[in-house]
C-alpha cells in the first residue's frame, strides 16, 4: 500500500552482526504519516535489533535510514529523541521514587533564574496529561500509580518531545483489558495529530484494533509487509514461523481439545478455597480443582489473581476463608510448606523470581528437589544428573548442555526448565501465572501441549492466564475473579471469551457454582505426570508441529550468545578463573627470579602466617557475598573474640582449672563472635535491613563492647597452652595454617557438594526465586552470617595469641575491607550467586606476595598500598570484562 | 480511572509516612539537646556548643558528600582516608599561605575522587570496590608523603586560622560546614543536576535511556565527595596542627551511619541534606552527652561506651526505619 506521499520513515537494506553473526539482513520498514505500524515477528526474529539501530542504540552495518526524506543517523536514544523519534519499552523506563511532573521533565527542565521551576513544570504536566484523560497529582511519586498510568506517563513524556514517531515496544503485556482500551485511545489520538507509531507486540487481536499496517519479520529479514485489513491472523501466524500451521483449521492454542469425557461421579476435589481473603487485593474468593482438571482463573490485572496463586502456594498468608486440599484444612506458612504438599508454581515473571540466571539449567531444574536429592546434606550428583537428563529430553529443552547458564537460554525454553523444576517433585497441584507470557509462537503451543498431557495424567492445573484463547481453549472450567471476588464459573464447553470478559468487566452474577459439576475431569488413567513423561509415548503422540517448529526457535539473534558461551565462553571463563591463578604463579616466578632467599622455609612460613588470618576471615566473607551480602562487622567480632579468651584463661572471672580454662578459652570466644554473626543476619532476615548497614551496627558497637569489657586496656599474657593457636608448629608448619587449609576445605567442600552449598548461592543469584523454590532463605543468611563471625572469632584468637596480648582498640582493625579485598581479587562478584573459597585463599595470596614483594625490594609499605589498591581495581575490573563477555 | 482516588489517598498516607521517617531525626535530635539542657549545667554554654560544631564539622563535611553519593545509588569508603591525606597535603603546603594549603587539600581530595569517577563510569567497577581501591591509595599515599609521621602545619602564615579561628563569633570550620550544608540542599532540591542525582540513584537504566548524562552526573558526586573529604582534611590539619596520616580511618562508616540515620535509603534514590545533617549532630552529640554525663560524677562510662551507644541508637533508627518501609509497601 503505498503511501500517498513519502513516507515518515523508510529503512531499507539494514544489516547487522554480532560477532560475525547476522542478526539483521537486509532488513526494511516503512512508516507512513500518522500511521500506526505493527511490527512483529517471533523472539529473536529482529525486531528489537532493528528499533535499537533506529534509535541509536546500536550501528548498523549496512543499510539506510530516511526520516522525513533526510539521511537519520543518532548514536544515542537521547539523540532519537530530540531528533522526533521517542520509544516507550516494555519494561516502563521512568523513575519510581520521582513525582510524575518529574519524570515527565527529567533531563530538559524549566527553570527560573537558574533554579528549577517546579510551578511552570506541575502545571505544564498535569496539562500535558489531561491531553490523555488522565487526571492526576503530578506531585506524588510516580510509583504510587498504577502500571497503567505510569505507561501514560511514559507516553505523555513521550510525546512532550515533539515526537513525530513513537515506538512503543510490547505495551500492553502488563495492561488489563481496559487500561488496554484506554492506550488505544491515546494512540487514535496521536495518530490524529499527525503523530505515526510503530506498535510491537506478540498479541494479533489487539493489532487490528490499532494498526493499520503490518512488518513481519523472521531470521533477520522482512518478510511481509502490507495492510493489516487484507491479511488474516493465520496468515500472520504462518508468515511469522515460515510455514504452515498444521491447525490451520482454526484452533489459536497448543492444548489437546477433546480430552473432556464424561462428569467425574462426585468425587473430593484436589483443592477448594472458599471466600478467601488476603490483604486488599482479595476480598472472597471461591474455587474447586479435581485432580486432572485444568481450571483458568480469569481477571483483569489487580483482580487478585496471582495473590490466590500465592497464597495457595504459602506466600502470602490469607487474612480470612479457608482452603481445603486433598480433603483437610490446609494453611501452607511458607512455600516451602506447600511444596512438601506436592504443589507447585511458575510465577508470572520468570526474571524475577522464577529462573536463578548465573545457574545453570542443572541446577535450576533441580532447585526445589535438592532436599529429596541428598544424603545426610550432601548432594548425590549422580541421581542429580539423571533427573536433569531426562527432563531435558521429555520437554525438549533446547539447551548447549546441562551446565549452560540458564540465562542464556529463551524465554520458552527457561520456561520449560521452571516447569520441569516441579515436575520432578511429581506434584499433585500445579499453579501456572501466565504460563506462556512472551515466549515465542512455536514455544507457546509446545508448553500449552504439555499442560494438556500433564493434566491427562491426573495433575491438576490451576493456570492463570490473561490471554482468552488459552484460558478458552485449555481450561475444562474457568473461574473469573473482579476486585478480588469470584464472579463467575464456567463449565460449558465452548466457553465463551465474550461471556468471560463481560464477568470481568462488569462481574455479572452469573455465578452457577451452587453445585459445581466439573465437565471434565480427566481421563482414567490416574497416573501421577512423571510416569506419563517417563513413557515416550505421550511425547511422540504430541501433534506433529510441535517438533518441526522447534529449529524457528534458534533465532539468529540467539546465535551469538549462544556459541560464544559455547565455546569460546568457556574458554574465556577459564582464562578467568585462571588468570588468579597465573597471576600467583608469575608473582612467585618472579621472586624466585630476584628476590634473595624466597625459596626458603622461612620465606614461606611468614608470608602464610600472615595472611592466614585474612583468608580465614575470607572464607566466612566469600559465603556472605555469595548470599549477595556483605560483612563489615567482622574486625570488630575479632576484637571482641581477643577480649574474651584472656578473661577466660586467666581466670578473671571464675577460676577453673588449667585444661579446662585454656579449653574453653578456645571454644567460648568463637561462638560468642558466631552469635554475634547470628545476631547479624537476624537483623538482615527479620527487619529487611541491608547487610552494609546491619553489620555496620556490630563494626560500630563491637569494638566498642570489646573495649568497655577490657576497659580499652592491653591484656598482655604469657599463656604457652593457649598460643599454640598462634605459635604452634607442628613439622615446622605454622598451626594457624593448618586451621586455614582447613576452613577453606571444609567451605569448599560444603559449596560444591552439600545443599546448603547449592542453596547459599540459589539465594544469592535470585532471592525470591530461591524462596518460592522451597528453599530456607532466611535460615541460610542467619547460618552464614554466623559462619562468618565463627571465622572471624577463630582470626581473633589467633591474632592475640600471636601478639602474646590482647588490645580492643587494635585487634581487627580494617580487617573487613582486607577480606573484602581479597574476596573480590579472587573472583567472587558482589551481586551474589557465584563464590569461590579458593579463589579468596589465592586472592591472599597475591595480595600478601605483593607486599611481600615490594617490601623485599626496597620498596616501603606505603607504596604496597597504592600498589595493592591498583590489583584490587584490575583484578575486578579483567573478571568484570570477562562476564560481559 | 476509577482507582485513582484511592491511589492518591494512599499515595498522601505514605508521604506523610515518609515524612516522619525524615523528621523522626530531627525529632530525636531535639529531644536529646533538650535532655542535655536540662540535665547538665554548662550543655547550652557557648563553650560547649562552639567546641562541638568546630569538632563535628569535618565529619559534616565527609557526611554531605557521602549523602550525594549514596543519593546517586554509590557508596564511596575512601574519604576517611581521602581526608587524612587532605590533611598532609595541606600541612606540608601550609607554609605558602593559607589559601594555598586549603586549595592544596580540597585538591588532594578532588584527586582521589576523580580517580574514583574514572574507575566507576569508565571501568564499569562496582563504587564499593572501586573506593575501597582508593581508600588503600590515598592512605599509602598520605603516608608516603608524610613519611609515616604526623606533619606539623606551619604557624608562620594563617593556615591555622582555619580550624582554629571565629568570624562572628562563629567557629570558621562551622561556617564552612553550614555554608556547604545550604549549597547542597539548595542543589539537591532546585537544580536539573541534583534531581538528576537522585533519578540516577532511582533506576540508572531509565535515567539513561530518557538522555541524563549518567556518567557525568556520577562523575560529579564522586568529585564532590572526594572534595569535601579534602576540605574535612584541610579543617582536620589546621584544627590540630598536623597533617595526620593514620587519621580517617573510619570516618567512612561514621558517616554513612550519618546520612543512614538522616533518613536517606542506602538504595538510592531518595535521600535529604539537611536530615544528614541533624544525623551528624545526633551522633556527635551522643559523645558530648558522655563526657557530661561522666563530667557529672554519678556514673562512670568510659569514653568506649560511645561507640556501643552509637551503634545501639543505629540499630534503633535502622529498625524504626524499615518497620516503616515495611508499612509503606503495604498501605
Amino acid at each position: 500500500m503505498p503511501a500517498p506521499t513519502q513516507p515518515l520513515l523508510q529503512m531499507s537494506g539494514i544489516d547487522k552482526h554480532f560477532s560475525g553473526i547476522a542478526a539483521l539482513s537486509s532488513a526494511s520498514l516503512n512508516v507512513g504519516r500518522g500511521e500506526v505500524h505493527a511490527l512483529i515477528g517471533q523472539n529473536g526474529a529482529g525486531k528489537s535489533t532493528l528499533i535499537k539501530i533506529l534509535t541509536g542504540y546500536y550501528t548498523k552495518d549496512a543499510g539506510e535510514i530516511l526520516f522525513d526524506g533526510q539521511p537519520f543517523a543518532v548514536h544515542s536514544p537521547n539523540a532519537a529523541q530530540a531528533n522526533g523519534i521517542s520509544t516507550i519499552y516494555q519494561e516502563i523506563n521512568l523513575i519510581p521514587y520521582r513525582s510524575v511532573a518529574e519524570n515527565i521533565f527529567l533531563g530538559r527542565e524549566h527553570r527560573r533564574f537558574g533554579l528549577l521551576d517546579w510551578r511552570r513544570m506541575a502545571s505544564e504536566a498535569e496539562e500535558l496529561l489531561l491531553r490523555f484523560n488522565l487526571k492526576i497529582d503530578v506531585h506524588q511519586p510516580l510509583s504510587h500509580y498504577s502500571t497503567a498510568i505510569q505507561q501514560m506517563v511514559a507516553i505523555a513524556r513521550a510525546v512532550s518531545f515533539q515526537a513525530r514517531l513513537v515506538i512503543m515496544d510490547e505495551p500492553t503485556s502488563s495492561l488489563d483489558d481496559h487500561e488496554v482500551a484506554v492506550l488505544f485511545e491515546v494512540i487514535q489520538q496521536l495518530k490524529s495529530s499527525g503523530v505515526s507509531v510503530i506498535f510491537v507486540s506478540h498479541k494479533l487481536d489487539e493489532l487490528y484494533v490499532v494498526c493499520e499496517r503490518v512488518t513481519v519479520m523472521r531470521d533477520g529479514r522482512t518478510v511481509l509487509s502490507g495492510s493489516l485489513g487484507s491479511l488474516s491472523k493465520l496468515d500472520l501466524v504462518t508468515t511469522m514461523i515460515g510455514r504452515a500451521l498444521d491447525s490451520a483449521t482454526g484452533e489459536q492454542t497448543g492444548f489437546r481439545p477433546g480430552s473432556d469425557t464424561a462428569p467425574m461421579e462426585e468425587s473430593e476435589p484436589l483443592l477448594r478455597v472458599r471466600n478467601l481473603s488476603v490483604g486488599r487485593k482479595v476480598a472472597s474468593a471461591s474455587l474447586d480443582l479435581q485432580p486432572g482438571e485444568i481450571v483458568g482463573l480469569a481477571g483483569l490485572l489487580g483482580s487478585g489473581r496471582s495473590e490466590i496463586a500465592r497464597t495457595i502456594f504459602g506466600a502470602e498468608s490469607a487474612s480470612a476463608g479457608e482452603m481445603i486440599y486433598q480433603g483437610t484444612a490446609f494453611a501452607p506458612k511458607s512455600p516451602a510448606n506447600a511444596i512438601s504438599s506436592g504443589i507447585g508454581f511458575c510465577t508470572e515473571d520468570r526474571k524475577m523470581d522464577g529462573i536463578v540466571p548465573e545457574m545453570s539449567v542443572r541446577e535450576n531444574l533441580t532447585l526445589a528437589l535438592l532436599p529429596h536429592l541428598a544424603r545426610a546434606g550432601i548432594v548425590n550428583e549422580e541421581a542429580q544428573r539423571l533427573v536433569v537428563a531426562k527432563f531435558i529430553k521429555t520437554l525438549q529443552i533446547k539447551c548447549s548442555s546441562p551446565e549452560q547458564p540458564i540465562r542464556e537460554l529463551s524465554g520458552g525454553n527457561q520456561q520449560k526448565v521452571l516447569l520441569a523444576r516441579w515436575l520432578c517433585l511429581n506434584p499433585k497441584l500445579l499453579i501456572l501465572d501466565e504460563p506462556t507470557r512472551g515466549i515465542d509462537v512455536g514455544a507457546k503451543r509446545e508448553i500449552q501441549n504439555l499442560i494438556s498431557e500433564l493434566a491427562t495424567g491426573g495433575l491438576g492445573v490451576l493456570m492463570i492466564s490473561s490471554e482468552m484463547e488459552e484460558l478458552v481453549e485449555g481450561s475444562d472450567r474457568v473461574f473469573v475473579l473482579r476486585e478480588g471476588r469470584t464472579v463467575a464459573e464456567f463449565n460449558e464447553h465452548p466457553i465463551s471469551e465474550d461471556a468471560i470478559m463481560a464477568a470481568m468487566a462488569d462481574g455479572i452474577s452469573a455465578l452457577k457454582s451452587t453445585a459445581p459439576t466439573p465437565t471434565s475431569v480427566a481421563a482414567v488413567t490416574r497416573g501421577n505426570a512423571i510416569q506419563v513423561l517417563n513413557g515416550a509415548s505421550p511425547m511422540a503422540a504430541s501433534p506433529p508441529e510441535a517438533k518441526p517448529l522447534l529449529p524457528s526457535d534458534q533465532s539468529p539473534a540467539q546465535i551469538p550468545a549462544e556459541t560464544k558461551t559455547g565455546r569460546l565462553g568457556n574458554w574465556a571463563e577459564r582464562m578467568r578463573r585462571q588468570g588468579v591463578l597465573i597471576a600467583l604463579l608469575a608473582l612467585i616466578g618472579f621472586n624466585l627470579a630476584f628476590t634473595p632467599h624466597f625459596l626458603s622455609w622461612q620465606t614461606f612460613n611468614v608470608n602464610l602466617t600472615q595472611v592466614c588470618n585474612i583468608v580465614i576471615v575470607g572464607v566466612g566473607m566469600t559465603l556472605v557475598i555469595g548470599t549477595g551480602g556483605i560483612d563489615l562487622s567482622v574486625g570488630s567480632l575479632m576484637a571482641i573474640a581477643g577480649a574474651i579468651a584472656p578473661i577466660i584463661f586467666q581466670n578473671k572471672i571464675v577460676s577453673l582449672p588449667a585444661a579446662l580454662g585454656i579449653g574453653l578459652a578456645f571454644v567460648v570466644p568463637v561462638l560468642v563472635a558466631g552469635a554475634f554473626g547470628w545476631f547479624n543476619g537476624w537483623l538482615i532476615t527479620r527487619f529487611r535491613i541491608q547487610p552494609i548497614v546491619a553489620t555496620l551496627i556490630l563494626f560500630i558497637a563491637g569494638r566498642g563492647i570489646a573495649q568497655v569489657s577490657t576497659n580499652g586496656n592491653l591484656q598482655a599474657f604469657n599463656a604457652p597452652a593457649f598460643q599454640v593457636i598462634g605459635l604452634g608448629r607442628p613439622f615446622g608448619v605454622p598451626v594457624q595454617a593448618l586451621i586455614m587449609f582447613f576452613f577453606v576445605a571444609v567451605a569448599a567442600w560444603m559449596l560444591r557438594f552439600t545443599i546448603f552449598g547449592r542453596e547459599l548461592l540459589a539465594t544469592g543469584g535470585n532471592e525470591e526465586a530461591a524462596r518460592l523454590a522451597g528453599v530456607p532463605v532466611n535460615r541460610i543468611k542467619r547460618v552464614v552470617y554466623a559462619i562468618s563471625g565463627l571465622c572471624a572469632g577463630m582470626a581473633g584468637l589467633i591474632v592475640i595469641a600471636i601478639n602474646s596480648s590482647s588490645d580492643a582498640n587494635l585487634v581487627g582493625l580494617g580487617m573487613e575491607l582486607d577480606a573484602i579485598a581479597a574476596v573480590s581479587v579472587g573472583g567472587t562478584p558482589f551481586t551474589g550467586g557465584r563464590a569461590s573459597v579458593l579463589g579468596t585463599l589465592v586472592g591472599a595470596l597475591i595480595i600478601q606476595l605483593v607486599r611481600y614483594t615490594l617490601l623485599a625490594n626496597g620498596i616501603p609499605d606505603a607504596a604496597a598500598l597504592v600498589v595493592k589498591a591498583s590489583i584490587i581495581l584490575g583484578a575486578v575490573f579483567i573478571q568484570a570484562k570477562g562476564r560481559s563477555r | 480511572m476509577s482507582t485513582t482516588k484511592g491511589q492518591s489517598a494512599r499515595a498522601r498516607s505514605s508521604r506523610h509516612l515518609a515524612l516522619i521517617s525524615q523528621s523522626s531525626v530531627l525529632i530525636a535530635l531535639i529531644l536529646l539537646i533538650l535532655f542535655g539542657a536540662v540535665r547538665y549545667e554548662k550543655f547550652l554554654s557557648p563553650f560547649n556548643i562552639l567546641t562541638v560544631l568546630r569538632y563535628n564539622s569535618m565529619f559534616a563535611l565527609v557526611s554531605l558528600g557521602m549523602c550525594f553519593v549514596i543519593m546517586s545509588g554509590g557508596i564511596d569508603l575512601s574519604v576517611g582516608t581521602t581526608a587524612a591525606l587532605g590533611s598532609v597535603v595541606s600541612a606540608l603546603l601550609s607554609p605558602y599561605g593559607a589559601w594555598i594549603g586549603l586549595v592544596g587539600g580540597m585538591g588532594a581530595g578532588a584527586v582521589v575522587g576523580m580517580i574514583n569517577a574514572l574507575a566507576i563510569t569508565r571501568l564499569n567497577i562496582p563504587p564499593f570496590i572501586s573506593s575501597l581501591a582508593a581508600m588503600l591509595a590515598a592512605q599509602g599515599s598520605a603516608l608516603l608523603l608524610a613519611q609515616n609521621q604526623s606533619v606539623s602545619v606551619s604557624y608562620d602564615t594563617d593556615f591555622t586560622v582555619i580550624g582554629q579561628g571565629d568570624w562572628l563569633g562563629f567557629p570558621i570550620p562551622a561556617w564552612i560546614a553550614s555554608i556547604a550544608y545550604l549549597l547542597g540542599s539548595l542543589c539537591l532540591n532546585l537544580t536539573a543536576g541534583g534531581r538528576n542525582v537522585l533519578a540516577i540513584g532511582g533506576n540508572e537504566e531509565a535515567a539513561r535511556l530518557m538522555g541524563l548524562r549518567v556518567d557525568r552526573v556520577k562523575s560529579f558526586v564522586y568529585l564532590a565527595s572526594g572534595t569535601l573529604a579534602g576540605l574535612a582534611g584541610v579543617i582536620l590539619a589546621s584544627q590540630f596542627g598536623a597533617g595526620q596520616p593514620v587519621e580517617g580511618v573510619g570516618w567512612e562508616l561514621f558517616a554513612i551511619a550519618s546520612v543512614v540515620v538522616g533518613g536517606t535509603l542506602l538504595t538510592g534514590g531518595q535521600g535529604s541534606v539537611m536530615a544528614t545533617l541533624a544525623g551528624v549532630m545526633l551522633l556527635g552529640l551522643i559523645f558530648n552527652i558522655l563526657n557530661f554525663e561522666n563530667g557529672l560524677g554519678w556514673i562512670s562510662l568510659s569514653a568506649y561506651w560511645q561507640s556501643v551507644i552509637r551503634g545501639l541508637f543505629l540499630m534503633v533508627v535502622v529498625i524504626f526505619q524499615s518497620r516503616l518501609v515495611v508499612k509503606r509497601q503495604r498501605a
